[in-house]
């Protein structure tokens, strides 16, 4: 590793402490009073996801809510976002590179879209969460055991290690499993892509999805390269004139297309332990 | 680098769990491009069920946009895709 070790915990750290300033703004439909509410400024994790802010956007706007059933999403420009992708990763796709800081989201707690989203009810967020680890888990160990085989409390314990973002609690309760003495070389790397404008025209349709269990032993360097990766995963060139056009971010950081993937999964990867890439239009295009 | 024209489809073997009814035909073929959500939709209309869990290896669901191409890669075992499905959450 290139990396000095004596860096690594600072890098983790602030990977972790990292968050995205959200001005969240309730959906006119949704508005009984006048005027309407001030719009709400808050912090939201970059690990997290975005359902994590929805107590507090109940408590600043619940009180103009017409009446009916709270069931919180969130709409950027027009479209519902998929509230199973982390806060960070979200933004570095959709809006990040474009300017317009704090990212300005509306918030619905009526008509969930129901075709657009899977529902999102009771603790969904930690479930999903957590299945997320089990493939992690998969893909680093073989086998899914080590997350199966959590007591309900150990479970919360972690749950809760990532609501707080609390890294050294995290990867303490972690260790505890065989998570972190991966048997294959392997690293699980989930891929983002968007070649276009997202708006309510394109809206998901704009963006394409891929997981990827990279292969760390494999004997071609190249096949370790962030430009290697992205090829055998979704096609995506990231030379000659369309590689120009795009760009690579992982936790907000832009990757070199030389990149080695193994170099930046310890320090980058996600509390889920995927390494999260967005590949987006160049913001210097 | 990958050759440019792999076979076009993958061995999925849908397994029932739990009480879940079994299929008169385990083994298809599913085409690479397909995604996850296809496997779900193709056994609603076949069991007549509102809803279904699925599981990959008895472990975990991987997220409906993904893949059958990418999934076979990444999970096969002796080239079949083993997709568990029960009415109930199974494997949490």
């Amino acid at each position: 590793m290139e990396t000095s070790s004596a860096m690594a915990p600072d890098i983790q750290r602030e990977h972790w402490r990292g968050s995205v300033a959200l001005k969240l703004e309730l959906h006119p439909d949704e508005v009984t009073t006048v005027p309407p509410p001030e719009p709400l400024f808050v912090l939201a994790p970059r690990l997290g996801y975005l359902p994590q802010v929805a107590e507090q956007a109940l408590e600043h706007f619940g009180s103009v809510l017409p009446p009916g059933e709270d069931e919180v999403w969130f709409e950027y420009q027009g479209v519902p976002l998929k509230w199973h992708i982390p806060t960070g990763s979200l933004f570095d796709l959709l809006a990040g590179g474009r300017g317009g800081y704090p990212w300005c989201l509306t918030v619905h707690f009526r008509s969930y879209p129901r075709d657009a989203l899977q529902p999102l009810e009771g603790d969904g967020v930690q479930a999903s969460y957590f299945n997320s680890l089990k493939e992690a888990a998969y893909v680093l160990t073989g086998s899914s055991s080590s997350v199966m085989t959590l007591t309900k409390a150990s479970q919360q314990e972690l749950w809760q290690n990532v609501l707080e973002a609390k890294d050294e609690e995290f990867f303490s309760n972690l260790s505890k499993m065989d998570l972190t003495r991966p048997t294959r070389s392997r690293i699980p790397v989930r891929v983002y892509c968007r070649e276009k404008v997202f708006d309510s025209f394109t809206g998901w349709k704009s963006v394409e999805y891929a997981s990827k269990s990279v292969v760390l032993d494999s004997e071609d360097a190249e096949d370790l390269t962030l430009r290697g990766v992205l090829q055998r995963c979704l096609g995506v060139s990231l030379d000659g004139e369309a590689g120009s056009g795009r760009e690579v971010v992982a936790a907000g950081v832009e990757l070199e297309s030389d990149t080695n993937l193994a170099n930046v999964y310890p320090h980058l990867k996600n509390a889920d332990m995927w390494l999260y890439l967005v590949v987006r239009p160049s913001s210097r295009a | 680098m990958d050759s440019p024209a792999p076979p076009e489809k993958v061995v999925v073997l849908l397994k029932a769990t739990g009480d879940a009814p079994i299929l008169k035909q385990s083994k298809f073929k599913v085409l690479k491009s397909e995604n996850f959500v296809f496997i779900s939709e193709f056994l609603r209309k076949n069991l007549k069920l509102d809803s279904v869990f699925m599981y990959l290896n008895s472990s975990f669901s991987p997220s409906l946009d993904e893949r059958i191409g990418t999934l076979h890669e990444a999970y096969n075992v002796d080239g079949k895709l083993i997709v568990n499905y029960s009415t109930t959450p199974a494997w949490g």
